[in-house]
């Protein structure tokens, strides 16, 4: 299973899990973070720094502890 | 009276509709279980008086962030009769879910969906009328920026509060997992049917900027020159501004209010002059710099620039426990740490904005600056002077992160760091116009009384008793500093300093005044007088202190207002006291070692 933070920059997944509680998934959901939605990563950051990804029109900041909890199905190239 | 509320998400302009509707009236108001300011106005709607409410902009009605606490509060503790959802139409996908949760609590809706004409140049397609036949709802396509829209929603909304409501309004609880998989499949099913979306999405513009403001190279070097020309406008426009009202204020009181009194030199003309006139000029005094703040912040803001900010400077802004976009206000404290407070109103997360607000006060703004020249060039030599600057501003920085770092876990953000980079937008001159008459407003109300009371107690302190010399040893404040003298000593401060820290506690501008009352004599006099009694080791030992310990009471004043919270505020005044203290003593103490 591949998580978000294994993603290089212009490679997309398929949200398979959110892993963490209730609330932040409804969160994370409202923000366009959901199951079976695909992830582009636009570019990241250098030093460990955050991840700028696009889900649909909406494009997001995710920090890599974030990143480290979304898991995908299949890590396109 | 009628109450109706403004619900949405962030970045959808949600704001700019409750301008557009409210006109330019509006006001901050206390409600039932708020401790924060919201924005409300009284207006004509439909026969009815109504109540219009911005409440924050939230992404999920249940949630546990501060604003979505709020929202809660509110909708539990308030009868809302009408709720006016706004969403940004290019993301209806994701943002429907609000609106749903809040048909489930019975609560009367009006959808706007707003930002129509940005969703129509990518493509996209929403078919308004089918929507509100299967919502039941009003749908409304608005554009609040152009006004486009608002007489078709005023319209909806009258219809909708003059419905009789029949079923009462539920107060929110916890969705479970059921309640998540029926709502998202109803978005989905509405989504197939209304909305088109094109097989490619084009938002050239932003993909274009972003590649040149978050380039791995060059987007920190723009990133610096953004913040220092806004930085240069501000200050190269406001600081004249400034000089001129100060003008004007000692004119007006020289030739107008002195002459008033010249007969009378009694405790209470004094009290008028050197008290109330001080306290409301020292007010006055921040209007210029905040408006002009907040004119160019709402622009940073509003464009969109704003979050590419915070992505560049997040990496090392997390180690700190802080995150990019304070960094950008903290580099703003460099002017004035007054606004700077307020702008961290954009960090919607509370212990991320407390830390933020907590170093904020170390930055070595303008105001100090003028006293650090004025010691400087009175006591150092050219080679000198500029160096000693230098490293005080090293200083400001060092204490900056140390306390960050030290405090981080105090307080520890709880909330995911996930910011939305939404696409770049031209905001309108409407707009930023009126975010800044709001702050001022905002800064006027709650600052002016505690900011007059302080230069009160301070001209009580210096004044009294009444018959020896003002600010001189035999006052209050000179007993006072008499009294602190074991606490000052080992840092090089003596008696006459420490009644100048009491007036620096008002405002730094007043600084130098405060040392020629102290001192009986006057500019380049005093300048000569400090040179022949203070020696040069004082001198940094003393801008240390005045540069670490509270910066002014305005600034206190903001602390109090932003943060709803005197514990903070006392917390963090002591905090700079001690990190004050520590500092000039570790410097004063190893450079007599040394000197001796």
């Amino acid at each position: 299973m591949t998580t978000l933070l294994e993603l290089a920059e212009g490679q997309s997944g398929i949200i398979h899990k959110l892993n963490m509680d209730r609330l932040l998934i409804q969160r994370l959901n409202a923000m366009g973070l959901r199951r079976g939605k695909k992830i582009i990563v636009l570019r990241k950051a250098q030093f460990k720094g955050p991840f700028h990804i696009m889900i649909d029109t909406t494009e997001l900041m995710i920090r890599e502890h974030e990143a480290s909890l979304i898991n995908l199905t299949s890590a396109a190239l | 009276m009628k109450r109706i509320a403004f619900l949405g998400m962030p970045n959808t302009g949600k704001s700019t509709l409750f301008n557009r509707l409210s006109g330019s009236s509006a006001r901050v108001g206390n409600w039932p279980g708020i401790t924060v300011d919201l924005h409300a106005v009284k207006t004509f709607l439909g026969g009815h008086m109504a109540e219009l409410v911005d409440l924050p902009g939230i992404y999920d009605l249940q949630g546990l962030s501060e604003d979505e606490k709020i929202v809660q509060s509110f909708i539990n503790n308030n009868k809302i009769d009408l709720a006016i959802v706004v969403l940004c139409s290019a993301q209806i996908e994701r943002q429907l879910s609000l609106l749903l949760q809040l048909q489930k609590l019975h609560i009367p809706c009006v959808l706007a969906l707003n930002m129509h004409d940005e969703a129509k140049k990518m493509g996209i397609t929403i078919d308004a009328v089918l929507l509100e036949k299967k919502l039941k709802t009003p749908v409304i396509k608005t554009s609040a920026k152009y006004g486009e829209g608002m007489v078709e929603l005023l319209k909806a909304c009258t219809q909708v509060i003059n419905q009789k409501i029949s079923t009462p309004i539920k107060k929110i609880k916890p969705l479970n997992a059921s309640d998540l998989i029926s709502n998202e499949k109803t978005i989905q099913t509405l989504i197939k049917l209304t909305v088109k979306y094109p097989t490619k999405l084009n938002d050239k513009n932003t993909k274009k900027l972003d590649g040149l403001f978050l380039d791995p190279y060059w987007g920190l070097p723009i990133f610096f020159l953004i913040v220092f020309s806004i930085f240069q406008f501000i200050f190269t426009l406001g600081k004249p501004i400034q000089d001129l009202m100060t003008q004007f204020f000692n004119f007006f009181r020289m030739d107008y209010l002195e002459p008033l009194f010249i007969n009378h030199h009694g405790i209470f003309e004094s009290l008028l002059l050197d008290g109330l006139y001080l306290g409301v000029t020292t007010v006055a005094a921040f209007v210029p710099i905040i408006i002009l703040f907040f004119l160019i912040m709402s622009v940073v803001e509003d464009s969109g620039y704003f979050s590419r900010a915070a992505f560049l400077m997040d990496t090392l802004m997390e180690k700190i426990g802080l995150d990019g976009r304070g960094f950008v206000m903290m580099l703003m404290g460099f002017g004035c740490n007054v606004p700077a407070l307020m702008g961290t109103k954009i960090m919607r997360t509370k212990e991320l904005r407390l830390l933020t607000m907590f170093v904020i006060p170390f930055s070595l703004c303008s105001a100090r600056l003028q006293v650090f020249l004025f010691i400087i060039t009175a006591l150092f030599s050219a080679t000198y002077g500029p160096l000693v600057l230098f490293c005080l501003y090293l200083l400001s920085f060092f204490t900056i992160f140390i306390s960050a770092l030290i405090f981080k876990h105090q307080f520890k953000n709880k909330e995911p760091i996930i910011i939305e980079l939404p696409p770049y937008r031209f905001p309108t001159m409407n707009q930023i116009v009126k975010r800044s008459m709001l702050e001022i407003k905002h800064f006027l109300t709650r600052a002016t009384k505690f900011i007059i009371i302080g230069v009160l107690l301070v001209w009580a302190l210096t004044h009294f008793p009444m018959d020896v010399p003002i600010a001189s040893e035999l006052t209050y404040s000179g007993q006072l500093g008499k009294w602190l003298s074991p606490i000052f000593h080992p840092i090089g401060i003596n008696e006459q300093l420490v009644i100048a820290l009491i007036f620096d506690f008002i405002a730094k501008e007043i600084v130098i005044g405060a040392l020629a009352v102290i001192y009986g004599v006057e500019g380049s006099a005093l300048a000569h007088h400090l040179y022949s009694n203070v020696s040069q080791i004082q001198a940094i030992s003393f801008m240390i202190f005045t540069l670490i310990y509270t910066p002014c009471l305005s600034t206190i004043a903001t602390l109090k207002n932003e943060s709803k919270n005197l514990s903070f505020v006392i917390y963090s005044v002591l905090w700079a006291l001690l990190l004050a203290w520590v500092f000039s003593f570790i410097f004063y103490q190893t450079s007599l070692y040394f000197s001796s």
